[in-house]
Order: structure tokens, then C-alpha cells, then sequence
């Protein structure tokens, strides 16, 4: 009886940061890979990035360039990176250009001098850039293409080489190209201009031999190369999502916590919600500054202002923030405007949750997120809020939204995100008019965790922060902003 | 565009190089000069990387900036195969301004540090420690 063991595939790091998760844990080892997209949306510096996280001297690299951009001058841009490690050069990476080869030797040169160089190297990664040029060669004759992919590929195989064959591609080119046929995996990059702001995004076509996460992923590049996040980045931590402790975190000012029920439950996603002036960054700020008292380490993701800034505004109430900040109890992460997706925002925030042990997590606020996003995610935005929150909370962070709402007073909303779904509880600060003054009130709406003061109470901005008051009584129709007196 | 004078710490790479070479290969001055040694070793790892007619033309080119100011190669050129020659003969050490071009043409696209890494490839006893950092430009007698 022979026993029945199944031959095991290595995985081999990209080196691109998020995209092994995607892959299902890395890239086959002696796989033979696509790598598709239009020109400049990244293909070359991915294939750069594999190449220099993964070549020794022992088992180089060898990458074949073919009439597409010289590797003189691939040299010239792909050292501006910071994976781009000069030291291996030559030793550990091999560059070869073989335009001249097929020029004046055709496919059958190609693979002569692939062949050649590749029994002399005993490389583990081979990479041909572009192989679209390669194959224009041969446009006409479908029969020569396949022949010469089928060989190339047995050949790269038989070496124990994992190879990139990069190619601008467009996607009506999918059926029937025998490249792809032959191909164990697919990477097709993708890079859209909307209104203003270039949207980035990967998606695996076809990885044999194991599961990667099917769909669109963000990616971004940046000076360290390709950043790539997960469609489903986060989950995979909440599939051993936290039990309920049953905790509950003070907000700072005792008289909420007592109309929460006694604080925020851990794990719960608070939304403060209100308009301009209701003070919902200052309540936020000191839900943070409450944690820190207690030695729980906080995040907080601003959008329209920077850290300095924030913290200066939070001394204006007492408020000391910078200590927090200095000493890795406190992180504030602003996030550039205007070209944000959430995956990068969660990527930062899991950062900083890693970097600080976060307990409490602040988001400040809403609307300044959804402004930050470029428009080509904002389409995505609830869905993919809806992800991240149930991925931080799914790991113990208590998170506090604000959103800023438009004054109705004919009516009471609680979101203009329709979002109230996503959270477990809401706080909703509004303004009142009451003997030709301006007041304020708060009142909680829902708390998914238990019972809470059906109280709707006045409030006040002070020096000292928000100081919550008495229950208006004597009034109805307060929650219409134009109440009644009564009696 | 020509230049009427070298970069002065390029030019003297290249002089170091070339009497770094005869010395290794025990030739004389004009042996080294009538072959170009020097050029032709640079270039031959240069056709990996850009190809034999990307290796023409930054022969073709550094050939062109060294005769601004060094009147000895006028009867040089590029031939065919994308080796230099000469018609009539040069006088020794105008070799050395097409080393200095061809190095500075490297500089300019590679950087320094990957210029320097093939030099030590093709004369891995050539002492690069002991060379001046050759970013700036020392055309201007000023800097």
C-alpha cells in the first residue's frame, strides 16, 4: 500500500506588503505567472519587488527585458525604491536585455538565449519584461505563440524558476489567449482616473494550487513600492472575534456614563451624532483622554486637522494630550485628504492598534472621512465602513464616530449615512431654542447592549469640557429643536 | 550639445581606470589606447543591460561630448559593430575623455553607487574606496 501524501507547495513571499494574505499565504514556488495591466499601473515594480525580496546569489534572479523599457533605464527609476537593494545587483539580481536577440533571432533566439542563460544561472525567479513584445512577433501565427509559451514554460519549470511574464494586456484579451491558458497564476493590475484622483486596484485572476480572496483589492504605490489591502482586510483576525467582557469604558463626564448605563460597552461602536458647534470632537476627545487616565493606549483618526493641532485643541479643555502622544499611549493619525481608501485608513489604524495595544479608537469624524476618500470609493463607502468596524470591533476596540448632521427642526435624524445600522449605540447632541436662546441637549437613542436613560438633558461647553446638566423637564417637542413649554 | 571641458573627478576615474588596466594587463600606453581596451571592457557588460545598439549610442554619444574639448579624436567614430575606431590614429591618452563620458553618461542614468559596482565588476581589484563622490559636476572650476 503506497501511502497517499499529497506533494506540498511552497509559498514564497511577494514582498509587496498585504498581497501574500490575498494570495492565501504567498506565491507558489516554480509557478508560472502573468502579470497584466495597462502601461504605468505597476506591473514592473511589482516583479522588482518579488525579485528583491526573494533572490540570493545562490539562486538569482534573471530579468529579461524585450523591447519594452531598457534595463538601463528600468536601473535608473526602479532604484528610487526603497525594496530596491543595490547590493544585490548583478550578484543576487541578473539584469539581460534581449531586444537585439529578438530582433535579429526571432522567438526561437529568445529561448536559446533564455535556455543559455538559464542552465548557466540556476536562477529561482525568472522574469521577462515585456513578454507582450515577445509574442507581437508572432501576431499572425497563433500555432508559433503557443508552441513557444508551452516551451518556455516546461523549460522555467524543469529549472525550478518561479516566472513573471509581464504584459500590457486588456482585459477583451482574456479569451482564448493561449498565455493565459498555460499560465498558473494571473495577476491583472488595475488604474482608473476618477474626477481627480487615480483609484489602484489588483485583482488574482487565477491562482492553481490554492485559495486566494477573489475580487478587487486596493493597492497604492508609494516610494517603499506596492502596498497592497485585502477586500477583506481585518476579517480574518474577527474570525476569533472577542467574547464580550461585559466592560463598560467611561466617556469621561460621569453624568453620560450614567445615561449610557454605565459607560460604553467594551467592543461597542458608539456614533455621535450632531451638528456644527454641538461639541461632538470635544466629547470624543475626552472619551480619549478618559481612557488614557485609566492606562487604556487610544487612536485617534482626524481628518481636518492635524495632530499638533488637535492636541492643542484639546489643551484649550484641559485636556493633555501631548504627554499621551510622547509617551505611545495615544496615537493620532491624520490621514492626507482627497485620495484615501478605507482599506489603507484600516491598514493604518491595525498599524497603530498593533503599535499601541489601542483599546479605544476615536474616528473624527465621518463626513471628513467620507471627503478624504477618493471618488471612486466613496460609491463603497457604508460597506466598506460596515467592514471595518465590525473587523476593530471584532477585536476588542471601542470605537466613538462622530457625524455631523444637518439641523432639522421639524424632525430628529440620527444619520445622514443611513449608517445607525452599523452602529451598536448612538448619542445625539442637538440645539434647542428656548427663550430666545440657543441651548443644547443630548439624548441617547439606542443601545444595543442594554438599557440606557431615555432622559433628554441639557448640556453645556465649558473650559472644563462638556459638562452634562439636569433632565429638561417642563418642556415637550424637544427633540423637534422648537420645544413647548408646559403646565 | 558639446562640453568644452570634463568633469574633473570623472576624468580622473577614468585615468585612474586606464592605468589600472595597462598595469593589470602589463600594456603599454599606446597598446591600451590603439584597442580602446578601457571602452570596449565597459561596454561589453553595458550590451546586458541596454543592448547592442543602446551601447552604440552611448558610445555614439560619449564619443560626441569628448571631442568638445579633446581635438585628438576627431578621426574617431563609432563603427558598425559598435566598437570605436579610428581612421587616422590618435595620440596617447584621448581615450580618457571617452572613458570620462562614458562614465558620466552612467552616473546620469544609473547613479554613482550601480556605476561604480560595474566598474568593480570588469577590475574587481581597482580600489573604488579611494574615489571622490562624483555627483557634482566639475565643469564650473568654481565648485
Amino acid at each position: 500500500m503506497i501511502p497517499q501524501v499529497k506533494v506540498k507547495i511552497n509559498k514564497l513571499p511577494t514582498g509587496v506588503p498585504g498581497l501574500d494574505e490575498i494570495l492565501g499565504g504567498g506565491l507558489p514556488d516554480f509557478s508560472f505567472n502573468i502579470i497584466a495591466g495597462a502601461p504605468g499601473c505597476g506591473k514592473t515594480t511589482l516583479a522588482h519587488q518579488f525579485v528583491f525580496a526573494n533572490a540570493t546569489p545562490e539562486r538569482p534572479a534573471l530579468y529579461f527585458t524585450v523591447l519594452g523599457e531598457p534595463a538601463l533605464k528600468m536601473l535608473r527609476y526602479q532604484q528610487q525604491y526603497a525594496f530596491f537593494d543595490l547590493s544585490k545587483l548583478n550578484s543576487a539580481v541578473r539584469f539581460i536585455n534581449l531586444s537585439d536577440v529578438l530582433v535579429q533571432r526571432g522567438l526561437e533566439g529568445i529561448l536559446e538565449e533564455i535556455s543559455r542563460e538559464v542552465e548557466s544561472s540556476n536562477p529561482s525567479i525568472v522574469v521577462v519584461d515585456s513578454f507582450r513584445t515577445v509574442l507581437r512577433r508572432v501576431r499572425e501565427n497563433e500555432m508559433e505563440a503557443q508552441v513557444f509559451v508551452q516551451s518556455l514554460g516546461l523549460l522555467l519549470t524543469s529549472w525550478e524558476a518561479t516566472t513573471f511574464l509581464i504584459g500590457e494586456y486588456a482585459e477583451s484579451e482574456l479569451r482564448d489567449n493561449p498565455v493565459f491558458t498555460v499560465s498558473d497564476g494571473l495577476f491583472w493590475l488595475y488604474q482608473v482616473v476618477e474626477r481627480n484622483s487615480v483609484v489602484r486596484k489588483l485583482q488574482i485572476l487565477k491562482m492553481r494550487g490554492q485559495t486566494s480572496v477573489p475580487g478587487m483589492h486596493t493597492f497604492r504605490i508609494t516610494d517603499r513600492g506596492l502596498q497592497a489591502f485585502s477586500r477583506t482586510l481585518g476579517l480574518s483576525a474577527v474570525r476569533n472575534r472577542k467574547a464580550r467582557t461585559g466592560n463598560r469604558l467611561s466617556i469621561g463626564i460621569p453624568e453620560l456614563d450614567e445615561m449610557l448605563g454605565g459607560g460604553i460597552p467594551e467592543g461597542d461602536s458608539l456614533l455621535v451624532a450632531g451638528s456644527s458647534g454641538t461639541g461632538k470632537s470635544l466629547l470624543a476627545t475626552q472619551f480619549i483622554a478618559a481612557g488614557i487616565r485609566e492606562g487604556q493606549p487610544g487612536i485617534v483618526a482626524v481628518f481636518e486637522e492635524r495632530p499638533e493641532e488637535y492636541a492643542a485643541r484639546a489643551s484649550t479643555f484641559g485636556l493633555d494630550l501631548s504627554g499621551a502622544m510622547g509617551n505611545g499611549m495615544l496615537k493620532v493619525i491624520y490621514l492626507r485628504p482627497l485620495d484615501l481608501s478605507v482599506d489603507e485608513t484600516m491598514q493604518e489604524i491595525l498599524d497603530a492598534v498593533r503599535e499601541t495595544g489601542a483599546k479605544r479608537l476615536v474616528i473624527d469624524s465621518l463626513a471628513g472621512f467620507e471627503m478624504a476618500l477618493s471618488p471612486g470609493f466613496r460609491a463603497d463607502f457604508r460597506e466598506s465602513l460596515y467592514r471595518m468596524i465590525f473587523a476593530l470591533t471584532g477585536i476588542g476596540i471601542t470605537i466613538l464616530s462622530t457625524v455631523e448632521m444637518e439641523e432639522s427642526f421639524t424632525q430628529l435624524l440620527f444619520s445622514t449615512y443611513s449608517i445607525s445600522f452599523l452602529t451598536d449605540d448612538i448619542l445625539r447632541l442637538r440645539y434647542v431654542e428656548i427663550g430666545g436662546e440657543l441651548r443644547k441637549i443630548m439624548m441617547v437613542v439606542k443601545m444595543r447592549g442594554g438599557n440606557h436613560s431615555k432622559e433628554i438633558r441639557e448640556y453645556d461647553i465649558t473650559s472644563q469640557g462638556l459638562v452634562v446638566g439636569e433632565r429638561l423637564a417642563g418642556f415637550e417637542h424637544l427633540i423637534t429643536g422648537i420645544p413647548m413649554r408646559v403646565g | 550639445m558639446s562640453r568644452t571641458a570634463p568633469n574633473l573627478k570623472l576624468q580622473k576615474l577614468a585615468q585612474r581606470l586606464a592605468d589600472f588596466d595597462a598595469t593589470s594587463n602589463g600594456f603599454s600606453g599606446t597598446e591600451m589606447l590603439a584597442e580602446f581596451r578601457v571602452v570596449e571592457k565597459l561596454s561589453r557588460p553595458l550590451t546586458t543591460l541596454a543592448g547592442a545598439s543602446g551601447v552604440r549610442s552611448l558610445l555614439a554619444r560619449s564619443l560626441s561630448l569628448a571631442k568638445g574639448y579633446d581635438l585628438r579624436l576627431s578621426e574617431v567614430q563609432v563603427n558598425a559593430k559598435g566598437s570605436l575606431e579610428s581612421v587616422g590614429g590618435v595620440s596617447s591618452g584621448a581615450d580618457v575623455a571617452v572613458i570620462t563620458e562614458l562614465l558620466g553618461l552612467l552616473v546620469a542614468f544609473i547613479g554613482e553607487s550601480l556605476t561604480l559596482s560595474l566598474v568593480l565588476e570588469i577590475w574587481p581589484g581597482f580600489p573604488v574606496a579611494d574615489t571622490e563622490p562624483l555627483k557634482k559636476d566639475q565643469h564650473d572650476p568654481a565648485s
